[in-house]
């Protein structure tokens, strides 16, 4: 069942959506640490599948999914205790704002450190 | 002017699953949507069912969903609209016959906030005098008609209707704010159970549905912040 789009219900949507991304992320993230219990050889073949630019793209989708949930983390505490809710629109319009331009600056540094590797 | 009006369609009784039937009706370009409703009713189709009383915006008898959006048919003017009107019932109540929906549920949630003043064990014979200061505090809070378009849009409602859900909510407030009422401690367990002020996730489709333009998560954050400190 869905009601309308606004951004009440956007935010509250891709906050859910990122929750699941970073938790996913998480069980990922001990998979991968677990092979450091079974020797150098076998860590090192999954830091080697880790690298690749395919794993890249989703490790920059991450940080786009921790940027946007943890802002939109502050909009809701300033909802929550700062008397935010008359002006929940435009905090959502903000943390659209601080979360892309985060999100490209810190993007755009990890995609140019691949591209000259050192 | 003839406008098409998209309208849903259920009786029980039947072994017919729920449908819409169109209606064209000639309007007039004062009419509501209640009007239009009405000329179906009693110049086409007699065994349409929707409820309706006051017509002017007070009783909260006639709020459906008109084009996706949660209002009072007596008060959204056709002309405001374009294209097919479709008509359904409140989404999230159990439907009981075309737009007429259950609310025993969603009025006992309001019943279970107790909306009325605890003046505790301070009686008087006169009147309880509120200044105009102390009155203010209450805007946003009375307004309320209980129609239920905002609980009826809640996703949290939709998931577990046991949610008091914003109507309720809104309810308790108006009271918990009112300088007059010390019934707080005794709201405090329904607001503070696992059906109450905390299953709201802030996703603000109550403040989108409300058709008085109030703002249940305002009412539900400032209960929880008075929830927390009481707890602190």
């Amino acid at each position: 069942m869905a009601y309308r789009w606004h951004a009440g219900y956007i935010a509250w949507l891709l906050n859910r959506i990122t929750g699941l991304a970073i938790t996913f992320y998480l069980a990922v993230h001990i998979w991968v640490m677990h092979h450091l219990a079974k020797g150098k050889e076998s860590f090192d073949g999954i830091m080697e599948f880790i690298q690749s630019p395919v794993t890249l793209i989703f490790e920059v989708l991450l940080i786009g999914a921790v940027l946007y949930h943890g802002i939109n983390g502050a909009r809701i505490m300033i909802i929550e205790f700062f008397g935010g809710s008359k002006h929940q629109k435009s905090l959502f319009v903000g943390t659209l704002v601080v979360a892309g331009v985060l999100f490209f600056w810190t993007a755009f540094a990890a995609l140019s450190h691949i591209s000259t590797p050192h | 002017m003839e406008r098409q009006f998209k309208v849903f369609r259920y009786d029980p009784e039947s072994s017919k699953k729920p449908y819409f039937q169109t209606y064209t009706v000639d309007v007039q370009k004062s009419w509501t949507i209640l009007d239009a409703l009405n000329a179906i009713k009693w110049e086409q189709d007699g065994s349409l069912s929707y409820r309706r009383s006051c017509r002017h915006g007070i009783c909260g008898s006639c709020a459906m969903k008109i084009n996706g959006k949660n209002e009072l048919a007596c008060e959204l003017q056709v002309f405001t609209l374009k294209g097919v009107i479709k008509v359904e019932p409140l989404p999230g109540f159990e439907v009981l016959r075309d737009l007429v929906t259950d609310m025993d549920r969603f009025f006992g949630h309001i019943e279970a906030v107790k909306p009325w003043l605890i003046a505790g064990l301070s009686p008087t014979d006169k009147e309880r005098l509120q200044s105009p200061e102390d009155r203010k505090k209450l805007d946003g809070l009375y307004e309320c008609i209980l129609c239920g378009a905002c609980t009826s849009s809640c996703p949290s409602y939709w998931s577990n209707d046991d949610f008091l859900g914003p109507a309720a909510l809104l309810k308790a407030a108006r009271y918990c704010f009112d300088t007059r009422d010390e019934g707080f401690h005794e709201r405090m367990d329904v607001l503070n159970s696992r059906n109450g002020l905390w299953r709201c996730h802030t996703i603000f489709n109550c403040v989108e549905a409300c058709p008085k333009d109030l703002n249940p998560t305002e009412a539900i954050v400032r209960l929880r912040a008075r929830l927390a400190a009481e707890k602190i």
